[in-house]
């Protein structure tokens, strides 16, 4: 990072031409980006259900519609059906629609003296009041157009546009037919009391519109937030530029690769200019708060830079990983808009870590000097609040009441956690595009007023197989009647139609209009010829050409996910029952296969989330050499992902595209503080040797920037609540939750667990060095790699003393043992006044040892001869090391008894010869 | 100037001794009235297979018998009659014009056993899941339309007279599906060549109709229908066509056949006496 730092800031012309010209390159292509919602990006690409959709789509035609809404309380009047059919001739012709459905043209199955007419009932428009009142009743009383043509009260009407939407449509197809029926509608509003479109196209540009209409209510929003977090942070005009630009540059760059790889803007992937702009302030608040630091001390701006690579370039990498790690999981998705959104966040999390660290140090070698201008004024104010009594009272109160009594914060802890725990499976899943707008907005109004006039926009698809020419014979079409007849008795649905309808329709005219006789004929002769008052394109959307394949075609309201499954569950198990025969059936439509796509989402939360976990568990055991350590802080980061799963059991929100990023995501982003704080844990770990003194003195250090961090990244979380979509909503309130449930991890529940081990870093290890002497001579790291010896005296207690230190007084109560790291010492005696020197002390000799085993009294001084390193070992430091690494532990004791063993031999050998010398000699050790 | 004038002067001495020859201009009526003139008979009976072509391509084939046979006052009577598939066979139109341009019609579905009479509106109905309606299998009726005769045409490459055919009056209107016609007719041979079908409101027709191979060789007898009639749904997108495999004109029907009442006694086998019809040589 260093080298990256420095190259950066000498080569800053070429680094500011190269960010020019790329943001440029970026800024051209964003133009060329596409604004997108649809329905198709809540489908996984592999969906099972796909290819049964499409064969269904092929045989019965487009399930994809627009809806043309016409009411008015004199709807049937001679001029106003003139109009209205005159609207339903141009929407007809065009190019997007594949065949439409209306009053005037929809089979009006009636008749008198036994005939039946199937001509649509206003193939020609009467100008009688009289007559068009009973063509209006005709309407109502006709199974086929009641609800699906027209209201009950029969003064509302839809037009049904069935479209000829390929799936690889073109991306404006949506958009030019929507412009295209509202250039239409335009000529004819004044004729109606109500006159609107709704279904798919509609709802996909009205969202897009939301889309775009966020972005102009969120981006300033997150801007303010970010300009209040950077002020009461850093108080710098100048501060608050740099994360804008910073902000800027890579949602350029970010917009500029979707463009390039061809994902579209939608309403998830369009959060991630806000996200950047929160989330990446923090990081350049980082930077630009050492910067001052640096500059107080009279550094200038190129030893600043230096000095930020060598004080956070570590931590930077290291959360600027997390973080883009957090996003890429939302990612491992089969859904597609949530792999577009994973993919996009972590590019843009990405790019503004790259312009982090390569931008900032070219712009701050010639902008840094207005940034430290008032660097004394600045310090001292940013240093006030470190250094404030409340800050003092806060960490002492969590020192006392959580860190010095550890199970008082595990048990508050688990209290929270726990009834969370069994609370989770009580959250639903949902997965619905209509889901995704607030029950107030004008949108979902206007489709309510058609589901509750007429119906839904939902189609179903209940297709049941057979042989060709089944669906001829009677007995087959019978079953189809009954299934038909079951389904519309279920409330849920708000049409239903089969060729049983047609049929029945056509049995009950030529009976002679009895309702008892709207039934299928019992001869299949009959029906063979009933048949014939049909066109094939009256049939289409009901029986294919063959008749061995029959469709059911409902309509209706369903928009939570979770019940169009159990609805489709519900028929899927009644048919498997034989209630009706046995079938061969599916279940199809758009809107199933977005429902079924829940599962994907259960699927992807688990994929995600496991995989952060993962990945967080494996960057802390490399980083800090221990499993446990590891553990541990997957244990205290997992704790507010488990009380917003609580929380979102017991609210009843649902699991939807939004809500199961924040998981993954929040993860990502607050292990940051737990890493600063693991970090700053192991530096005062190093200094002050004591773990207790550790802790309280890194979260003292860590108290201010982590509340400030996280209460500004909670705030911008809330940020996303103004979006006019409920997962976006949800997801920053959500995100903001665990954020805040993080701070509380962090800060007393982080400290209670690291308190119990020590912790070392990688780069501690790497940058230990130790001589091989060591190794080669002492018996405590026999059988011992570098690596082991060097892990293992960084996780013990390295004492370091210079030259006439007197690591040892004679006569003082000893209870630790000494193994010489580095360095010479010798060990003396005062005899009458005179320091008599019994033996010199190097590299890998081992002294003190019968203390270890019982407490007793130094019988000589030992004093370092030159600078010195000395592992010492007693029992509490041995047992934490057994609780940090219980292999390499183990290795010890097996050194250490073999050791003591050999100083029983020595003890016993001297015994019998009588020796006095008070040191044994160490022929045994220096010889291996 | 004068040797302008001398030319000039010969060419007008020309003309007024050789005289304005005016070609007859033939009305809309005039051209309908001539067609009909020229493609009446006193009966015809056909052989026809009727394919129904949808839009995914699937395709039905249907025979049926046509008979066509004026009563005593002149009124058209038509007779159409299923022979095949066998779920069908036996079904039967029957239509009989009426003097001041209504009729009447008679279905019959053997699978039912009684023949049913159709109301004036289904003029406008798809006849038998084909997109022919019951008006356009109809001769040109001629006193319940207006026709006005628009700049000529051609088609094929052969030169027509362009017709439009608007609804005479207002039953005429609200009994018929289409706002109007254009027919294409042959200038020589006055033979129908092209329909266009227009509905109200739009000036796109609806339905193209175009009759190919007039006494075509091919036509068992001969034959004052197109041999092969294909009817365009542009709103549907489907393709109905009706080959006429075998025709005799002129030739003496059993009156029988035009009895409503005499419908429900079809049964298989029945057809056999209008079959033989067309073993018969053409007169």
């Amino acid at each position: 990072m260093r080298s990256l730092f420095k190259f950066c800031y000498n080569q800053a012309y070429a680094v500011l031409g190269l960010f020019l010209l790329l943001t440029a390159l970026a800024i051209w292509k964003t133009t060329q980006l596409e604004v997108s919602v649809s329905s198709d990006k809540l489908i996984p690409k592999d969906s099972p259900l796909r290819a049964e959709y499409e064969a269904v789509k092929k045989k019965f035609g487009s399930d994809q519609i627009a809806l043309i809404y016409a009411e008015d309380d004199a709807l049937f009047e001679y001029e106003r059906l003139k109009k209205l059919k005159a609207l339903s001739v141009e929407l007809n012709k065009l190019a997007q629609v594949q065949r439409t459905e209306s009053l005037f043209n929809v089979n009006n199955i009636s008749g008198s003296a036994g005939w039946v007419d199937t001509s649509p009932l206003l193939r020609s428009i009467p100008k009688s009041p009289k007559k068009l009142a009973k063509k209006q009743q005709q309407a109502i009383d006709n199974p086929l157009m009641l609800r699906n043509i027209i209201s009950p009260d029969g003064n509302a009407t839809l037009l049904t546009l069935y479209l000829d939407k390929p799936d690889d449509a073109d991306p404006l197809f949506d958009r030019e037919l929507y412009n295209a029926v509202e250039t239409l509608l335009q000529n004819y509003r004044d004729d109606f009391g109500q006159l609107y479109q709704v279904g798919s196209p509609a709802l996909h540009v009205w969202m897009a519109e939301y889309v775009l209409n966020d972005q102009k209510l969120l981006l300033p929003i997150a801007g303010f937030v970010l300009v209040l977090l950077i002020g009461f942070m850093m108080r710098s005009v100048q501060g608050c530029l740099i994360p804008i630009l910073n902000a800027f540059i890579s949602s350029a760059w970010t917009l500029g690769f979707m463009s390039l790889m061809g994902i579209p803007f939608n309403m998830l992937n369009s959060i991630v200019p806000a996200l950047i702009l929160i989330i990446g302030a923090t990081e350049d608040v980082h930077i630009l708060t050492e910067f001052k630091e640096a500059k107080a001390q009279g550094k200038n701006n190129f030893d600043s830079i230096q000095y930020i690579a060598h004080h956070i370039g570590l931590t930077l990498f290291l959360t600027g990983l997390t973080t883009v790690l957090g996003f890429a999981a939302t990612g491992l998705n089969a859904i597609t808009i949530m792999q577009e959104f994973g993919w996009t966040a972590a590019f843009g999390m990405l790019a503004r870590f790259i312009v982090s660290v390569s931008f900032l140090p070219a712009y701050l070698r010639f902008f840094g000097n207005f940034i430290g201008k008032k660097s004394e004024i600045s310090s001292t104010q940013q240093a006030k609040p470190i250094r404030s009594p409340l800050g003092d009272r806060v960490c002492q109160f969590l020192m006392d009441n959580f860190v010095e009594r550890p199970y008082s914060a595990i048990i508050l802890f688990s209290l929270i956690a726990l009834p969370c725990l069994f609370i989770i499976n009580k959250i639903s899943v949902s997965n619905d595009l209509i889901g995704f707008l607030k029950e107030d907005s004008p949108v979902v109004k206007k489709l309510d007023n058609v589901a509750e006039k007429l119906s839904g926009s939902k189609v179903i698809n209940i297709t049941l197989k057979g042989d060709p020419g089944d669906f001829k014979l009677a007995k087959k079409l019978k079953q189809l009647e009954s299934v038909t007849q079951w389904l519309r008795q279920d409330l849920r649905t708000d049409t239903v139609i089969s060729l049983a309808d047609h049929l029945s329709l056509v049995n009950q005219t030529m009976f002679g209009g009895d309702i008892k006789d709207r039934r299928i004929p019992d001869k299949d002769a009959l029906v063979a010829q009933y048949l014939i008052f049909f066109h094939r394109s009256d049939l289409k959307p009901y029986v294919t050409g063959d008749y061995s394949t029959a469709n059911i075609a409902i309509r209706c309201n369903i928009n939570d996910s979770n019940q169009l499954n159990q609805f489709v569950q519900e028929v899927k198990d009644t048919l498997n029952s034989g209630a009706f025969g046995l079938l061969s059936y599916s279940v199809t439509g758009k809107s199933v296969m977005v429902a079924a796509s829940v599962e994907k989402i259960i699927t992807g939360q688990i994929i995600s989330l496991s995989s952060m976990i993962g990945l967080l568990f494996i960057i802390v055991a490399i980083l800090f050499l221990s499993a446990r350590a590891a553990f541990l802080a997957v244990l205290s980061n997992l704790f507010p992902v488990v009380v917003v799963f609580g929380i979102m059991g017991f609210m009843g929100i649902s699991l939807n595209v939004g809500t199961c990023m924040v998981a993954a995501i929040t993860i990502g982003i607050a292990v940051d503080d737990t890493l600063h704080l693991m970090v700053r844990y192991n530096k005062d770990l190093k200094a002050l040797k004591n773990e207790h003194k550790a802790i309280h003195s890194s979260v003292r250090a860590e108290l201010f920037p982590v509340i400030t961090t996280s209460l500004g990244l909670a705030g911008g979380f809330i940020v996303l609540s103004f979006s006019s979509f409920v997962p976006v909503l949800q997801f920053g309130l959500l995100s903001a939750v665990v954020i805040f449930l993080a701070l509380l991890a962090d800060l007393i529940l982080t400290p209670v667990l690291f308190s119990t081990i020590r912790l070392i870093t990688l780069w501690d290890v790497m940058g230990f060095h130790l001589r091989q002497a060591l190794l080669e001579k002492s018996p405590m790291f026999a059988d011992m790699t570098k690596w082991q010896a060097k892990k293992l005296i960084l996780l013990g207690n390295l004492q370091e003393y210079d030259t006439n230190t007197t690591v040892i007084h004679e006569g003082d109560m000893g209870d630790s043992m000494y193994v010489v790291v580095d360095g010479e010492m010798e060990v003396s005696k005062q005899v009458n006044g005179q320091k008599v020197v019994f033996t010199q002390l190097g590299v890998g000799q081992v002294f003190g040892e019968v203390a270890l085993v019982s407490r007793i009294k130094r019988t000589a001084d030992v004093i370092a001869t030159q600078p010195t390193k000395t592992l010492v070992l007693d029992w509490e430091s041995l047992g934490k090391l057994q609780r940090s690494s219980p292999y390499l532990s183990s290795k010890l004791f097996l050194n250490l008894s073999k050791i003591l063993g050999m100083r029983l031999k020595d003890a016993n050998q001297k015994i019998e010869s009588k020796t006095t010398a008070p040191f044994p000699p160490r022929r045994d050790t220096q010889t291996r | 100037m004068k040797q302008v004038l001398c030319p000039l002067l010969a060419l007008v001495c020309l003309l007024f001794t050789t005289g304005f020859r005016k070609a007859p201009y033939l009305s809309g009526d005039a051209i309908i009235s001539k067609m009909k003139d020229i493609h009446a008979t006193e009966s015809e009976v056909e052989l026809i297979k009727m394919v129904i072509v949808d839009e995914d391509g699937n395709t039905s084939i249907r025979q049926l018998i046509s008979v066509i046979k004026p009563d005593s006052n002149g009124n058209l009577r038509y007779l159409i009659r299923f022979l095949s598939p066998q779920d069908i066979q036996g079904v039967s139109l029957l239509t009989l014009d009426q003097t001041k341009g209504a009729s009447e019609q008679y279905l019959y579905l053997p699978a039912l056993g009684q023949p049913r009479k159709i109301t004036g509106d289904q003029k406008s109905g798809y006849f038998m899941g084909s997109d022919f309606t019951f008006e356009d299998l109809r001769k040109e009726a001629a006193a319940e339309h207006e026709y006005h005769r628009l700049m000529d045409d051609a088609v094929e490459g052969r030169d027509v007279y362009a017709i439009m055919s608007a609804p005479a009056g207002v039953d005429v209107q609200n009994a018929t599906g289409y706002a109007n016609r254009i027919l294409y007719i042959d200038k020589e041979t006055f033979d129908i060549l092209k329909i266009e079908f227009y509905e109200e409101g739009n000036t796109e027709p609806i339905k193209i109709f175009r009759g190919f191979d007039y006494n075509s060789p091919e036509i068992d007898g001969t034959s004052k229908r197109p041999q092969r009639a294909v009817m365009n749904n542009h709103i549907n997108k489907t393709t109905s066509m009706m080959i006429v495999l075998k025709s005799r004109l002129n030739v003496d029907i059993d009156e029988s056949l035009f009895d409503p009442e005499q419908l429900k006694s079809w049964e298989p086998g029945s057809d056999q006496p209008v079959l033989s019809l067309f073993e018969k040589t053409q007169k």
